[in-house]
């Protein structure tokens, strides 16, 4: 090519790109993710701690404790439609309270943060709908009382002895009836349920373990009439984790047999099970023992690797010679991978005897700190 | 082709001089129209779009149209069931020095999750709780000047608030110059606790809301936003349109006349290239072609160039954007591709259209004719063409006089326009033929005589300058006469003595009484005004005989105005009011008070450049007990004749914490400073024509020495000296240049004409007292035909200062 | 004896800066009042540049030339100027006529230039006698080859120059038209007693002079 055309051409293309970049859309910003393992292990001095059991009594306790650094109210649960196909669901409000700011002459001065974690995960076509929301603890937006714990239009409400759970989202909703079919279990030692080396590393902790559950569910257009079991946890406090402890895998077992089983395995930052991990095994008639750490070896049999490249331990092999149980845990899809401003796994799997690899119960997972954030 | 390519690619290497003017020209007129589009967008798109940025493209908004809405109001949308994401947001002004800057007060954990705050993002975290804490975008940090963590001092109604900012948010230009807080500390600092200014939410919650709302609110999206926006400043976008389109003409006609010069520069070698058997129909595709590279090189540069003008250029009209309509629009343009390309394609087409006549005459071209010289065909002077110039005036002229909106008179005065550049150069001709007969039979008469046998060939240049001057100087005049006239309203209005406001609290009837008991002060007048709806204003005012005698009357009998309006009955309207309303003395007008609707007689209308929004004065007493007012924004104070100063500020500072007098002459050059800065834009177009005016002229003066080179050598031949063809060059250019000027100004008349009594009616709604400044052409006059003097002497004196030989050769 | 009306001396003229061409070598040249010389040659042989410095429109590397007793070479550019407005007529072999201006204002350029516009009537006298009388108010664009010629020598005598330079002044013309223009050429320059340096390579031209010289390698020879 000759050298005035190639500098014509060149000076042409340095305009068209300065042209071009001057049309740039603004890069949208990172992604923040709230660290909630964070927020679980650095307390500070204006909490109050959980440093030794305290009888509980309800339905007050239902209510949200103002002090504690952080608190949540957590269901999940996994459904049948009509036809037999599986959805399962999580519907969670957590609160995280603020350090006390300057005294604002306005409404929306705050306290505290109310997040609210809705997702459906869909069997049928192994598809994952997670929806989030935020309200401050102001003018009513989000709280909880011993009747109603709500973030916006989200509820949960109790009318005689049932919860009713109403939230929707643009293309998914829910609307469930549940029923507690057994009592209140409060975990750990009377509901103090320690974590770390340190008394005060604990929260206070009660589940309803097996929640009779039916109602309907809306997917784009289409309204499911569903039944199933669920599961609520509710857990508060202050700096509850260790230092070196970076996250935890739940277990929450719904047992053919009328048992249910729940395990917390609590991690060091190099993978190793914290001998602070627990759990709790829970007998039809609604008695329940509690399992320590070194009563149950669970081990990862698959991981699994998301568009990011973090790794997610989703199968388990799970031994708990206590209770004659080898069973292994099988995520019913893989993608039940919340990232919003949490990076977490949170879905329904399955039971079974590793004996003759029947499936005797469902239940649900929860993997936190193996994300990014 | 490829040989043909090959020849005019060298014929541009042997003369860079008429490249660079071609593309000079092109892109000085497209960078004019590229920097007022993108000036024109950002009044329109970046004004209310900031709370868009944050929420989401497209939304609508829930305001109250009765003032603020109450915060109770999101409270019960956002728990109904089904609700949208909703975002609460106040918003108001700040004032930093002369700088206005909007605070944009919002709950972050509203925000959606794809928002640019991300609700549960260290920003939000840092803003939350805090009662000063603020966030800017990066830009807006730079152009305050400031770093992260350091504190900003604003101004709020009078107020100073120390602001800290805490977190930077990455934002485009919509956000520029926005304050970003926390609603709870915004309501805190500012006071306005329960406040919201709107309720942001997607546009697809349009029907659930309109369900939800409680009857007093209403729903505005963003079309009906944009146009509101729109419709405050069109009179400002009217007038930039107009300017830039009249650049565009202009370049065109420079590009044209470089393209016309080319041609003839090249006819021997068309002849040949026509002897040796290339077609026409190739000699008009080489020549289409040339057209085209130099067009899409010279917009493409206009585009860059626009781009940069139209970013040094905005704060030109953000500030008067700011003082005038109170909104703060974003600092950056924001240019969009689908911009750049329609302009670009209009240059380039305009460009191929305007050398059509270039392409004909190129047809004409006979095979093998290898004279040097053009044929001048007859100037047909009979009949249409020659009255086309007078038709295109009078229709122009007739469209103007017969239209009340904006657009066809824009229309009109281009047209008129176009008549003025088709009779431009038979005048100068005209002229030229005076000017010979004058200077009788020298060499100052030759060198004319000269100069007028190629009149064809001058002919655009000739357009294109006069039309440039006269752009550049008839706005100029109608910016100076506007101003002259805007002086003489506020030194009739502003009669009082000196002026008393309070920067905190307020003054009200009390203190009306209290000042008028003063031994200092003769006589008092107070107003308070409010702002409807609409952005018009009423204003009720406490008023002397003296203060009376400051209203212009522009209709209606004054005498008996104020008997009507001091009876409570009647309200005066300024003219862009009665404009806009279509309003006449006799006319009723229904004003929605605060205790509702009531129905007023029109009893006159007054000069008034105080808002283009229209204002409607009443009578104070009547203004209180309509709007349950009692406050005063100022109070005129006459002093008696030996009033002492001194005590009076005493008594000021000990009655009024924060009282603060203002005489009348600094009233009335802040008034005229709003103004100056309001038409600094224009100024600066103004001076942009004048610039691509003077390219047009050095380039048709070029144009002139080297087309003229063989005949100066042959003149040098037969004996003339060097210091006579010198004289033949300068006598040339200066008279081009002069006949140029002559004709502009009876055009800068015209426009200045049209501008002040058609175009500022319309745009604006006021009409301008007619003028006529000359400062603007005593200005442009010598500095033209300095020009003249100046773009001659190079080739006078490179073409007298070589022996004739060579170029005779060169023949 | 007279002074010769053009004397040329030793001659030099170079082009070009690298290799240069010696264009005109030690030329010398003289020609007596009323006489008429034909320079011929072929084609850059530097008949041309001959009557450029000639006319003082070049200036030579080296030798002089006289025209009227008075040293073209020694003269500052002005004056030189001045004088060529004053003694030299010159035609073109393209004829050089002012596009923009008219035949009578193309023809009174040396009058104007000599102050002499008090002869204006020798224009019509001129133009009776070369027969462009009714061209007079005509753009020269409008004329024939023949006609344009015309033109030029009218404007080239209007002024009664002392010298009469003609470059190849048949060059640009058909055969007919050149013998009239020619004859016509003859005609005048004998009734106006014109001492005349024309360069040509054309035959009939060199046949109206008295004397014809050949330019060959710089130099002027007899045959």
């Amino acid at each position: 090519m000759r050298l005035d055309a190639a500098v014509i051409l060149t000076l042409v293309a340095m305009a068209i790109a300065w042209l071009a970049w001057q049309t740039r859309e603004p890069a949208a910003p990172a992604v923040e993710r709230l660290n909630v393992q964070g927020l679980m292990s650095t307390g500070g001095e204006p909490f109050r701690r959980v440093t030794e059991p305290v009888p509980m009594s309800f339905p007050d306790d239902h209510a949200l404790h103002p002090g504690y650094q952080y608190e949540w109210w957590y269901f999940t649960g996994n459904l049948d439609t009509a036809a037999g196909k599986r959805l399962g669901y999580q519907f969670t409000l957590f609160r995280f309270a603020s350090p006390p700011g300057e005294e604002l002459d306005s409404a929306w001065a705050t306290n505290a943060t109310w997040m609210a974690n809705l997702a459906l995960s869909d069997g049928r076509h192994r598809r994952f709908y997670p929806a989030e929301r935020f309200a401050r603890s102001a003018l009513d937006l989000a709280g909880a009382d011993q009747d109603r714990w709500w973030l916006r239009d989200w509820e949960v409400a109790r009318r005689g002895g049932s919860w009713h759970l109403n939230a929707e989202h643009d293309d998914f909703a829910l609307a469930l009836e549940l029923t507690a079919t057994r009592p209140l279990v409060l975990q750990g030692d009377a509901g103090y349920s320690r974590k770390g080396p340190d008394p005060g590393n604990a929260s206070r902790y009660y589940s309803i373990p097996r929640l009779a559950t039916s109602g309907t569910v809306r997917i784009g257009d289409e309204t499911l009439p569903v039944e199933g079991l669920s599961w609520l946890d509710r857990e508060w406090g202050s700096n509850a984790l260790g230092e070196d402890q970076v996250g935890w895998d739940w277990f929450a077992l719904h047992l053919d047999d009328g048992r249910d089983v729940m395990l917390a395995r609590i991690r060091y930052v190099d993978g190793t099970t914290s001998e602070w991990s627990y759990g709790q095994l829970v007998f039809p008639d609604g008695s329940h023992r509690y399992l320590a750490a070194e009563e149950y070896e669970a081990t990862v049999s698959r991981w699994w690797t998301d568009a990011n490249g973090s790794r997610w331990p989703l199968d388990w092999d799970i031994e708990i010679p206590s209770a004659d149980l080898d069973i292994q845990t099988r995520a019913v899809f893989d993608h039940q991978h919340w990232q919003g401003s949490v990076d977490y796994w949170e879905g329904m799997i399955d039971v079974i005897d590793i004996a003759d690899g029947r499936k005797i119960g469902r239940g649900y997972l929860e993997l936190s700190g193996y994300g990014e954030g | 082709m490829r040989l043909l390519l090959e020849s005019s690619r060298r014929f541009f290497y042997r003369h860079p001089g008429q490249l660079l003017l071609a593309l000079v020209g092109i892109a000085a007129g497209v960078a004019v129209v590229t920097g007022v589009a993108l000036m024109r967008d950002v009044l329109i798109d970046a004004l209310d779009s900031a709370t868009e940025s944050l929420s989401g493209t497209d939304t609508v908004r829930v305001v109250d149209p009765g003032g603020a809405l109450d915060e109770e109001v999101f409270r019960q949308l956002a728990t109904t069931r089904g609700a949208p994401d909703l975002v609460p947001v106040l918003s108001s002004r700040l004032r930093l020095g002369n700088r206005m800057l909007e605070l944009v007060a919002i709950d972050p954990l509203s925000l959606g999750p794809s928002s640019i705050i991300r609700p549960a993002g260290t920003a939000t975290g840092a803003l939350v709780g805090q009662a000063n804490a603020a966030m800017v975008t990066e830009r807006t940090l730079q152009r305050l000047d400031l770093a992260p963590g350091e504190t900003l001092e604003v101004r709020h109604f009078g107020q100073t608030l120390q602001l800290e900012i805490v977190a930077v948010v990455q934002g485009g230009p919509a956000l520029d110059d926005r304050i970003i807080m926390d609603l709870a500390a915004a309501q805190h600092l500012i006071g306005r606790r329960g406040e919201l200014s709107f309720i942001e939410a997607p546009s697809s919650a349009s029907e659930w809301l309109r369900q939800q709302l409680p009857e007093n609110l209403i729903l505005i999206d963003a079309d009906q936003r944009r146009e509101s926006a729109a419709s405050l400043t069109a009179g400002m976008r009217a007038n930039l349109t107009a300017m830039s389109l009249l650049s565009l003409a202009v370049g065109l006609f420079v590009i044209y006349s470089v393209l016309a010069f080319l041609l003839v520069q090249r006819r021997r070698t068309i002849g040949m290239l026509r002897a040796v058997g290339v077609t026409q129909g190739q000699i008009q595709a080489l020549l289409a072609m040339e057209t085209l590279v130099l067009a899409s090189l010279g917009a493409l540069a206009g585009l860059v160039l626009g781009t940069l003008l139209a970013t040094a250029l905005l704060d030109l009209v953000r500030q008067p954007v700011a003082e005038l309509y109170r909104m703060v629009a974003s600092a950056g343009v924001r240019p969009g591709v689908g911009l750049y390309a329609s302009v670009w394609l209009l240059a380039v087409v305009m460009a191929l259209a305007s050398v059509l006549g270039v392409l004909r005459e190129a047809q004409r071209i006979p095979p093998g004719q290898l004279a040097r010289t053009v044929h001048e065909s007859q100037y047909n002077s009979a009949g249409f063409w020659q009255w086309l110039p007078w038709i295109l005036l009078i229709l122009g002229g007739a469209v103007i006089g017969m239209t009340r909106s904006l657009p066809p008179v824009l229309a009109g005065l281009f047209v008129m326009l176009s008549g003025c550049a088709l009779l431009a150069p038979a005048g100068g001709m005209h002229l030229l033929r005076q000017a010979a007969r004058l200077a009788g039979s020298g060499l100052v008469a030759r060198a004319i005589k000269m100069l007028m046998s190629s009149r064809q060939r001058l002919a655009p240049a000739v357009s294109a300058l006069s039309l440039a001057l006269a752009l550049s100087a008839g706005v100029g005049m109608m910016v100076l006469g506007f101003r002259a006239t805007v002086d003489d309203w506020v030194s009739r209005l502003i009669n009082a003595d000196t002026y008393l406001t309070v920067s905190q609290g307020t003054l009200d009837s009390a203190d009306v009484e209290t000042i008028a008991a003063w031994p200092e002060v003769t006589m008092l007048t107070s107003s308070r005004q409010f702002r409807l709806d609409d952005g018009s204003m009423v204003v009720g005012y406490d008023l002397n005989p003296v203060a009376w005698s400051g209203f212009e009357w522009l209709d209606g009998d004054g005498e008996a105005a104020r008997a009507a309006v001091e009876s409570g009955a009647a309200v005066l309207v300024t003219e862009p009011m009665a404009r806009r309303r279509n309003l006449d003395p006799g006319d009723r007008l229904e004003l929605v008070t605060l205790t509702g609707p009531v129905d007023f007689e029109v009893a006159a209308v007054y000069r008034d450049y105080s808002t283009d929004r229209g204002m409607v004065a009443m009578i104070g007493w009547r203004y209180r007990e309509l709007w349950e007012d009692d406050r005063r924004d100022s109070i005129g104070l006459y002093l008696a004749p030996d009033a002492d100063i001194t005590a009076l500020e005493e008594r000021i500072a000990s009655q009024f914490e924060t009282g603060n007098l203002t005489s009348r002459e600094s009233v009335r050059e802040q008034t005229l400073g709003v103004f100056d800065r309001t038409f600094r834009i224009s100024w600066a177009l103004a001076i942009l024509v004048g610039l691509i005016a003077a390219i047009a002229l050095i380039s048709a003066l070029l144009a002139l020495g080297l087309e003229r080179g063989r005949e100066y050598a042959t003149l040098r031949a037969v004996g003339l000296p060097r210091r006579g063809l010198a004289g033949v060059v300068l006598t040339q250019t200066t008279s081009l240049a002069a006949i140029a000027v002559a004709m502009a100004i009876p055009f800068s008349l015209l426009i200045h004409a049209v501008l002040s009594l058609a175009v500022q009616p319309r745009a604006f709604g006021w009409s301008i007292a007619l003028t006529w400044p000359w400062q603007p052409l005593a200005v442009l006059v010598p500095l033209a035909l300095a020009i003249g003097v100046l773009a001659g002497t190079y080739p006078a004196w490179k073409i007298a200062g070589r022996d004739p030989a060579p170029l005779l050769r060169a023949g | 004896m007279a002074e010769p009306v053009l004397s040329i001396q030793d001659l030099q003229r170079r082009f070009g800066t690298t290799g240069p061409v010696q264009v005109l070598d030690q030329l010398t040249l003289s020609l007596e009042a009323g006489e008429r010389v034909a320079v011929m040659g072929s084609s850059g042989s530097g008949k041309t540049t001959l009557l450029h410095l000639a006319a003082g429109m070049d200036t030579p590397d080296a030798g002089e030339v006289c025209i009227a007793g008075r040293n073209l070479s020694a003269l500052p550019e002005p004056e030189r100027t001045r004088f060529r407005a004053r003694f030299i007529g010159l035609v073109f072999q393209d004829f050089n006529l002012i596009d923009s201006l008219t035949v009578r204002e193309n023809i009174e350029l040396p009058l104007w230039l000599n102050h002499a516009l008090e002869h204006v009537d020798r224009i019509t006298e001129l133009a009776v006698e070369l027969g462009i009388e009714p061209l007079l108010e005509r753009l020269p664009e409008k004329l024939s080859g023949g006609e344009k010629q015309r033109v030029a020598i009218a404007r080239a005598l209007v002024h009664r120059p002392a010298l009469l330079l003609a470059d190849e002044p048949t060059g640009s013309l058909d055969q007919t038209t050149a013998e009239g223009v020619l004859a016509l050429f003859d005609r005048i320059t004998r009734q106006h007693n014109v001492t005349l340096l024309m360069v040509t390579h054309n035959d009939e031209a060199a046949a109206l002079c008295d004397r014809v010289l050949h330019l060959r390698h710089g130099r002027l020879s007899d045959h």
